[in-house]
């Protein structure tokens, strides 16, 4: 038996689930359900990545129970909180059923790079969105630094996924271009602090978050979408 | 003169005396401020004023990069000169446990001597004994020279009467000029110290890996003392890198292969030479050690691949080697940085 009664994971940062619902947004509506019921010990609610379901999001899934949910709206979210996660039911008309074991992604069109779930995206019309650089400015696994249109943001390659900040470090105004990342976690190395690459959000030492645009790729050009800005100051 | 700080998480109030550093002033008096120099270059001690006057001993410290307006200030080179209220922009950490507050003292230099051809060793016999941890560094200052110069502790004991440390000859710099060219033995000097964070105590529970360049050694030896004598290596392992770039410059190998003579099985030094292949000499000389060619954040890279669990490290040297021994210990090593220990001087 592991650390919790109830173990419930979100994806937030695979391809499609952030861009099929605002999944950050249900982690948070399930996090103030768990606290609410005075269930933080036993219940815990995991924001995860890719379930290699790609195009059945967004999706949840819950242990020990082993039963995973396909397609959940925002309005579906109290019926598994309380039926299922508070209840101990899961519900049926929700679960997930492809048929095939292992990874079973849909075929989807490629998808805008939009991290963190901003609900921003590709919804906005296209006149926001402006030309940073081309795909392969941003080296492999590397940081770089951008003046766009007067703002200065860093783009961090993470491979599969790609990334935009606000470029200085919010501690002491440092490019965050001089520091490092590992593809989840990005490290100012003039003092330590690191920020969430998925939320921008701070962890460790950091007091403050990174204010973070969506990032869209067209062919082999980045653009970023300054409107659609999600602060994480002192989240 | 009253000095009133607003952080992010509170207010703290404390008593500059005059002519007195603010954060001098604080870390006296028990407030930690934020810092990591304290010798006017890197910037993490500034704060903007908000009331009163100060004035800046150093304004062109190399700090004053990291400030954005006039009100900005770097708190380890301004001096209150009336009541003034300050505000820093995140939050304050509580002072470590047990860890001995800073205060000015001042001593005497004591046997003055070249360890290499550019690297020279000193006591300084303080007035008053002091507490200070393992990796702790004070600040010095030389009568006549302006400014602070930072220099890590060599030596570790408690109810220390003297204060042992290393100082690499730098063309132009005045104190190591001064130390260098001048018989300094008897000199007075002021002194404030215990500063800095890259501590080791041995409650830690974790293995010990010290990545060192040149007199960024220094610091490391006062930790190993500490280790030893509370029979650290006992339980757990070292690993000591000392970069330096060839075999003339290499110093303090006798101190370390006594080090290490007590633990055989559990503490590996390793010396990596940047410029030159290992002298047959120089490894037939110490047979404990372990030698390498390259830099060396990259030879221990190489020897500790596999091997950062339950790692602390420590790093100090040159700037450049710094940086990157904290993207091997952040990127290949996956430590936390609460677990690598490192004071940026510049």
């Amino acid at each position: 038996m592991g650390q919790y009664e109830c173990h419930v994971f979100v994806c937030t940062s695979g391809e499609t689930c952030p861009t099929q619902g605002d999944t950050e947004k249900y982690v948070k509506v399930l996090r103030a359900g768990v606290q609410k019921a005075g269930k933080q010990v036993e219940v815990r609610i995991n924001k995860t990545g890719c379930f290699s379901q790609c195009g059945h999001g967004p999706m949840i899934v819950v242990y020990p129970d082993d039963v995973w949910y396909a397609g959940v709206q925002e309005s579906d979210l109290d019926e598994i909180l309380t039926s299922h996660i508070l209840g101990g039911r899961p519900v049926e008309r929700l679960r997930y059923a492809p048929g095939v074991p292992g990874a079973n992604k849909i075929d989807v069109e490629k998808k805008d790079l939009a991290p963190r779930g901003v609900d921003a995206g590709a919804a906005r019309p296209s006149s926001t969105w402006k030309r940073v650089c081309r795909v392969d400015e941003v080296a492999a696994n590397g940081i770089k630094q951008f003046s766009v249109e007067g703002t200065d943001i860093v783009v961090v390659n993470a491979g599969e996924e790609m990334f935009a900040f606000q470029a200085l470090c919010p501690h002491e105004a440092v490019s965050l271009a001089e520091g490092i990342h590992d593809g989840c976690v990005l490290t100012c190395l003039e003092h330590m602090w690191q920020f969430d690459l998925r939320t921008g959000g701070p962890m460790g030492d950091a007091e403050a978050g990174l204010t973070g645009y969506p990032l869209r790729r067209e062919g082999e050009e980045l653009y970023v979408d300054f409107d659609g800005a999600a602060s994480r100051k002192g989240a | 003169m009253n000095v009133h700080v607003s952080a992010r998480n509170g207010i703290r109030e404390f008593v500059c005396e005059p002519g007195e550093k603010i954060l001098h002033a604080a870390l006296r008096n028990g407030v930690e401020l934020p810092y990591e120099c304290a010798t006017g270059t890197c910037g993490t001690c500034k704060a903007t004023l908000l009331g009163g006057q100060v004035e800046s001993e150093w304004p062109e410290a190399p700090g004053g990069r990291y400030l954005k307006s006039a009100a900005e200030l770097l708190m380890c080179q301004s001096v209150a000169r009336d009541a003034c209220r300050l505000e820093i922009a995140i939050a304050l950490k509580a002072p470590e446990p047990d860890v001995p507050s800073p205060c000015p003292l001042a001593g005497v230099v004591r046997a003055p001597h070249h360890l290499t051809h550019d690297v020279a060793a000193f006591d300084v016999e303080l007035d008053e004994p002091i507490d200070f941890e393992a990796g702790q560094f004070a600040l010095l200052t030389v009568p006549g020279i302006r400014g602070a110069r930072a220099y890590s502790m060599v030596n570790f004991d408690r109810q220390a009467g003297r204060l042992s440390f290393v100082v690499k000859k730098k063309p132009g710099g005045a104190v190591s000029e001064w130390l260098f060219g001048h018989d300094v033995e008897g000199a007075r000097l002021g002194i404030f110290a215990p500063v800095g964070h890259a501590t080791f105590r041995p409650d830690i529970r974790k293995h010990i890996l010290c990545i060192a360049g040149g007199s960024g050694i220094a610091g490391m030896m006062s930790i190993l003392a500490r280790a030893c004598g509370a029979d650290h290596f006992a339980g757990w392992d070292g690993h000591v890198f000392f970069g330096v770039r060839t075999a003339r410059d290499a110093f303090f190998l006798d101190e370390l292969e006594a080090f290490r003579a007590r633990y055989p099985t559990k503490l590996a030094i390793t010396v990596a030479l940047s410029d030159e292949e290992v002298p047959p000499a120089l490894a037939a000389a110490y047979p404990g050690f372990a030698f390498a060619g390259g830099l060396v954040h990259a030879v221990a890279g190489e020897r500790m691949k596999g091997r950062f669990t339950d790692i602390r490290a420590y790093v100090a040297g040159p700037p450049p080697m710094v940086d990157a021994s904290l993207r091997l210990l952040l990127r290949e090593g996956r430590l936390p940085p609460a677990d690598i220990r490192y004071d940026k001087f510049s």
